[in-house]
C-alpha cells in the first residue's frame, strides 16, 4: 500500500481507471515499467498533476521489448505522444497500453491505426502513407514495381471516390 | 407561489437527468480517442458537477447516489481480484510476446480444455463398493499392473467394474441410475460449453465476410502482429509478409492468364488416392493389432499362460505410432500438390483429423468384437462349470462351493467388457502423454542442444539448413488436442476417472510445452493463422463430440452389459435403469404419460417440427444474408456513385435555376443551401458522427445524409408540382 499512496493520490487512480481499461494494479504495474524505461530519472512522486512535468525521450522509449521489434515503433509513439514529439508523459504511455489493451474494443483501435498509418497527418491516407506503410512492414524489401502494384491495389480495393486517398472512415 | 411550488420538482428533474446524462458520460471517456489530459480534465470536471449539484437533490437520493458510487467501487475491485484468478495468465502472456498471439492461441485452448474437464472430473462423486479378489491382490501393487490399468487401479473409482449394481445405497441413493445420468450429463454439459464458447467467439468477431475482397488492404493495415516482440520473431514475420505480398501479386497476374493445369491436377488426384490409401493402411495395422491380441488372450485363456509386456502394449503403441508418424507421411504427399500454404495447411488438418477419427472408430469397433468374444467365453465357462451346489459329489461338498464362489470372482474380474475398453483408452491416454513427451524431449529439445553446440564445429550452418530448430506447429498440436479430449469423452462413461487423467495430462502438457517453446522451438517461418475465426477449431471439437459421443451411446442403447460387474449387471440393456426406475417409482398416471410422449405418435411429429424448424431457420439465415449483402451494396453505392451525383448537383445546382418564377427560384436556393449543408456535413461526416453518436460510424452517418437529400428532392419536386407558396427551410428534416 505504502507505494500507491506516495506515487498517486487516490482520485488520480480513480480517474485513471475511469479514463483507461485498467485496474488499479494493472495501472500501477504499467508505472513500474515506464519508471524502468529511464531507470532513475522518473519521479516517484507523482501527485497533483506532476504526470505531465516529465518526459521520457522518444529514443529511450522505443528500447521498451513490448514495441522494440514493431515496424511502426516510431509512429506509434508520435501518435500517442501528446505534442506529436514521440516524447512520453506517464499520462501518454498509459494511453498508449490502454488502447493496444485487449479490453479495447475494436473502433478505438482503428482510429489509432488509422492515425498510425497517417505518416503525414493530414487525417487521410494517401499514395504517400500507403507507400511508407508499406516500406516499414516490408523493411524495404520489394521492389518499387511492386510496391507501386499493391499500393494501386489497396486503393483500387479501398478507395471509393477516386481521389486517391482515404480518410478515416473508410477502414 | 404556484409558480415556484412548480419550478423546483421541475429543476429537480432537470438536475437528475442531467446527472443521469453526465454519468452515462462518464461510462463512456474511455472510449474516446483523446489525449489522457482532455480525458482527465473531463473527467474531473463531470465528477466536479456531479458532486456539485447531487447535494442539491434530497438527502435520499444523495445516499442512494453515494451507495451506488460504492457499490461500483466495490465491483471494481471485485474485478480486479478476478483478473488475478484466471490461472497461467502470465505465461500465456510471455509466450505471446515471444511468438506471436497464433501460438499462445494454443496455450489458450489448452487452459479453456482443462476448465472442461475440471468439470467432468468433478461430476461423478458416486459411492460405490467392491471388493480386490484375493488372487490378484498379491499383484496388484505392482508397477506394472498399475502400467497396464490392472490390479488396484482396475478396481478404484477410475473404472466402470468399481461401481456396484445394488439399486439402492442407502436409503435413497440410487447408484445405477445416477451413473447413467452423469454419464449423459457430461455429454450434454461439454455440448453447451463448447457451443457457448462458438456463440461467444462468433459474436466478438462480428461481421467478418468480406476478407476475399480484400486481400491487400488487409495485408498492409492489419499484416502485423502488434504483439510480437521477440526479434526473431519478427524477422520471420518481414520474411512472411514478404512472401505474402509476393505470393498475392503473383495470384493477382496469374488471374488474368489461365494456365494448363492437368498435371497438377494428376498430382492431386494422385495425392489423394495416397492418402487414402494410407488412411486404409492405418484402419488396417490397427485390426491386425486387435485380431492379434484377441488370439493372445483367447490363448492365455485356454493355457493359462502369461502375456508378455510388448503383447499387452502392441496395440496402444501402434496406435500412438500412427497418430505420430502418419501426420509426416501426409505432409511429404502433400508437397506434390502444390497448393497456396493456407489451402495445404487445411488439407493437412482434415487429414489429419479424418486419421484420428478413423483410428478411433475403428478401435472401438474392434473392441466391440473383442467384447463379443468375452460373452462367448463366459457363456462356455458356465455350461462347462455350472454351479450348483445340490448336484455336487456328496463327499466334499464345502470345497465344490468354494471352487464355484473363486470361479465366480474370477469371472466378476476378468470378464467386464465395460472396464476392458476403460482400460483401453487408458493405456492409449498415458502413451499418448508418454509419446509426446518423447517427441518434445527428442524432437526438440536434443535436437536443439545439437544444433547449438554442434554448429561452431560443423561444416555447414545447422541453424538454417539441416536439422534446424524445431517449429512450434501450432494447428497439428492443437489438432492433437482436440483429438486427445474426443478420447476422452469416448471413453468416460466406461472409466468415471478418465478426465481426471486427463486433467493430469494436460497440467503435464502445459508446462512441459510452454517450456519447450520457450526453450527449444523457434517461431515457424510461415506464420499465418490457420483459420481466420477460431470459431474453426471450436467447430472440429464440436464435430469430435458429437462422433466420440455416439460409441458410448450405441453400447447404452444396443449391447447387453456385462452380468457379472458394474452397476448395469443384470439388466438386458443400460437405458432399462431409467425404464424401469420410471416404471417402479413414479405414479401410473404419470408413468402412462411418458410412455405416451416416447411412442412413435409423438417422436415422429416432434422429429417432423425439428425438422421444420431447422428449414425454418435456415431460410431465415440465407435471407438475412442476402438482406446483408443488398445492405452492403447500397453502402457502397452511396458512398461512391451516389456521393459523386449529390457532389455534381451541389456544384451544379448553383448556377441554373435563375430564370425560374420567384418561388421556385427560392425552394431552389433553399434546396441548395440545404445540399452545401449537408455536402459539409459529409466532408466532415466523421466528426459531426463522432459528436452525435459515438457508435454511429462515417459511413452509415454519409447514408443519412444521403437519404436527407433524396428527402428534400421530393419535397422541393411536391412544391413545385403543387405551386406551394416557398416554405422556410428548417436546416432539421
Amino acid at each position: 500500500m505504502g507505494n500507491k499512496i506516495s506515487t498517486f493520490t487516490e482520485e488520480q487512480l480513480d480517474a485513471y481507471q475511469d479514463c483507461t481499461f485498467f485496474t488499479r494494479k494493472e495501472i500501477l504495474r504499467i508505472f513500474n515499467r515506464y519508471r524502468l524505461l529511464s531507470p532513475g530519472n522518473v519521479p516517484v512522486d507523482m501527485r497533483d498533476g506532476k504526470t505531465n512535468s516529465f518526459r521520457i525521450p522518444l529514443p529511450e522509449v522505443e528500447k521498451m521489448t513490448e514495441i522494440k521489434e514493431n515496424p511502426f515503433k516510431e509512429r506509434i509513439c508520435k501518435v500517442f505522444s501528446e505534442d506529436g514529439s514521440g516524447d512520453m508523459s506517464f499520462d501518454d504511455f498509459l494511453d498508449m497500453f490502454s488502447v493496444f489493451s485487449e479490453a479495447a474494443p475494436r473502433d478505438i483501435k482503428t482510429t489509432y491505426a488509422f492515425k498510425i498509418y497517417d505518416f503525414d497527418c493530414d487525417n487521410y491516407i494517401g499514395r504517400d502513407d500507403l507507400e511508407r506503410t508499406l516500406t516499414c512492414l516490408t523493411k524495404n524489401e520489394l521492389s518499387d514495381d511492386e510496391k507501386q502494384f499493391i499500393v494501386d491495389k489497396v486503393l483500387e480495393e479501398t478507395d471509393l471516390d477516386d481521389d486517391g486517398m482515404l480518410s478515416s472512415y473508410r477502414i | 407561489m404556484i409558480c415556484l411550488k412548480e419550478t423546483i420538482p421541475r429543476m429537480k428533474t432537470v438536475y437528475i437527468r442531467r446527472s443521469n446524462s453526465k454519468k452515462s458520460f462518464l461510462e463512456q471517456v474511455r472510449f474516446q480517442p483523446w489525449t489522457m489530459k482532455k480525458k482527465l480534465k473531463i473527467t474531473s470536471t463531470v465528477k466536479d458537477y456531479l458532486e456539485r449539484y447531487e447535494g442539491k437533490l434530497s438527502k435520499r437520493h444523495g445516499c442512494w447516489e453515494k451507495f451506488i458510487m460504492s457499490m461500483r467501487r466495490f465491483k471494481r475491485s471485485l474485478n480486479d481480484f478476478a483478473q488475478i484468478l484466471i490461472p497461467w495468465e502470465m505465461k500465456v502472456k510471455a509466450i505471446e510476446s515471444h511468438f506471436g498471439s497464433v501460438v499462445s492461441s494454443y496455450f489458450v485452448f489448452l487452459r479453456w480444455l482443462m476448465w472442461i474437464n475440471i468439470w467432468l472430473a468433478a461430476l461423478p462423486g458416486s459411492v460405490g463398493y467392491k471388493t480386490i479378489p484375493d488372487d490378484e491382490r498379491q499383484k496388484a501393487s505392482q508397477l506394472k499392473s498399475i502400467w497396464d490399468a490392472e490390479g488396484i487401479v482396475k478396481y478404484s473409482p477410475l473404472f466402470y467394474g468399481y461401481y456396484g449394481h445394488d439399486k439402492l445405497i442407502g436409503n435413497s441413493y440410487r447408484l445405477p441410475l445416477a451413473y447413467m445420468i452423469i454419464g449423459l450429463a457430461g455429454f450434454a454439459f461439454s455440448f453447451i460449453v463448447v457451443l457457448r464458447q462458438m456463440a461467444a467467439n462468433s459474436k466478438r468477431s462480428g461481421l467478418s465476410g468480406q476478407e476475399e475482397n480484400f486481400t491487400f488492404s488487409r495485408k498492409l493495415f492489419s499484416g502485423w502482429d502488434f504483439t510480437i516482440g521477440h526479434p526473431e520473431t519478427s524477422t520471420n514475420k518481414y520474411a512472411s509478409i514478404v512472401t505474402g505480398f509476393k505470393e498475392s501479386i503473383l495470384e493477382e497476374k496469374q488471374k488474368s492468364q489461365e494456365q494448363n493445369k492437368k498435371l497438377l491436377t494428376l498430382l492431386r488426384i494422385l495425392a489423394n488416392i495416397i492418402v487414402l490409401m494410407l488412411l486404409a493402411l492405418s484402419t488396417y495395422i490397427i485390426q491386425l493389432c486387435v485380431e492379434r491380441s484377441r488370439e493372445v488372450e483367447i490363448n492365455h485363456r485356454r493355457d493359462n499362460l502369461e502375456i508378455g509386456f510388448w503383447e499387452q502394449q502392441e496395440l496402444t503403441v501402434v496406435m500412438t505410432l500412427i497418430a505420430t508418424l502418419f501426420p509426416t507421411f501426409f505432409d511429404i504427399v502433400s508437397i506434390m500438390e502444390k497448393y497456396h500454404p493456407r489451402v495445404n495447411l487445411r488439407w493437412q488438418l482434415a487429414r489429419i483429423f479424418g486419421l484420428n477419427l478413423l483410428n478411433l472408430y475403428t478401435l472401438f469397433i474392434a473392441l466391440f468384437w473383442k467384447q463379443e468374444d468375452l460373452k462367448r467365453e463366459l457363456h462356455t465357462i458356465l455350461m462347462e462349470k455350472p454351479c450348483n451346489t445340490t448336484e455336487s459329489s456328496i463327499t466334499m461338498p464345502s470345497m465344490d462351493h468354494i471352487n464355484c464362489s473363486i470361479q465366480q470372482e474370477t469371472l466378476d474380474s476378468s470378464l467386464c467388457w465395460e472396464t476392458m475398453i476403460g482400460q483401453e483408452v487408458f493405456k492409449l491416454t498415458v502413451m499418448d502423454l508418454v509419446f509426446v513427451i518423447g517427441t518434445i524431449i527428442i524432437q526438440e529439445f536434443l535436437r536443439g542442444l545439437c544444433v547449438r553446440y554442434f554448429n561452431p564445429v560443423c561444416c555447414w550452418d545447422m541453424e538454417q539448413a539441416f536439422p534446424e530448430y524445431a517449429d512450434f506447429h501450432t494447428a497439428e498440436n492443437i489438432l492433437h488436442l482436440i483429438s486427445n479430449q474426443g478420447i476422452i469423452w469416448l471413453g468416460t462413461f466406461f472409466a468415471p476417472g478418465l478426465p481426471l487423467l486427463n486433467l493430469a495430462k494436460l497440467f503435464i502438457l502445459l508446462y512441459l510445452r510452454s517450456w519447450s517453446v520457450m526453450v527449444c522451438n523457434v517461431p515457424q517461418e510461415g506464420i499465418f493463422r490457420a483459420s481466420r475465426s477460431n470459431n474453426f477449431y471450436y467447430a472440429l471439437l464440436l464435430v469430435m463430440l458429437f462422433l466420440s459421443m455416439l460409441p458410448p451411446l450405441f453400447a447404452i442403447v444396443a449391447i447387453e452389459p456385462s452380468p457379472h460387474c458394474g452397476p448395469f449387471s443384470g439388466q438386458k440393456k443400460m437405458f432399462e435403469v431409467i425404464s424401469n426406475y420410471i416404471d417402479d417409482e413414479l405414479p401410473s398416471s404419470m408413468t402412462a404419460g411418458i410412455n405416451y410422449a416416447a411412442s412413435p405418435g409423438v417422436i415422429i411429429p416432434l422429429l417432423m417440427l425439428l425438422g421444420m424448424t431447422i428449414y425454418y431457420l435456415v431460410s431465415v439465415n440465407k435471407g438475412l444474408k442476402e438482406s446483408n449483402k443488398g445492405l452492403k451494396k447500397e453502402l457502397q453505392y452511396e458512398r461512391t456513385e451516389g456521393k459523386q451525383k449529390i457532389y455534381a448537383m451541389a456544384n451544379g445546382t448553383t448556377t441554373s435555376y435563375k430564370n425560374e418564377p420567384y418561388h421556385i427560384q427560392t425552394t431552389n436556393q433553399c434546396l441548395v443551401t440545404n445540399i452545401l449543408i449537408v455536402k459539409r456535413d459529409l466532408e466532415s461526416g466523421q466528426s459531426k458522427a463522432e459528436k452525435k453518436d459515438t457508435k454511429m460510424s462515417g459511413a452509415a452517418y454519409s447514408v443519412i445524409a444521403a437519404k436527407r437529400i433524396a428527402k428534400l428532392l421530393n419535397a422541393n419536386k411536391d412544391a413545385v408540382k403543387m405551386k406551394l407558396k416557398p416554405h422556410h427551410p428548417s436546416h432539421d428534416v
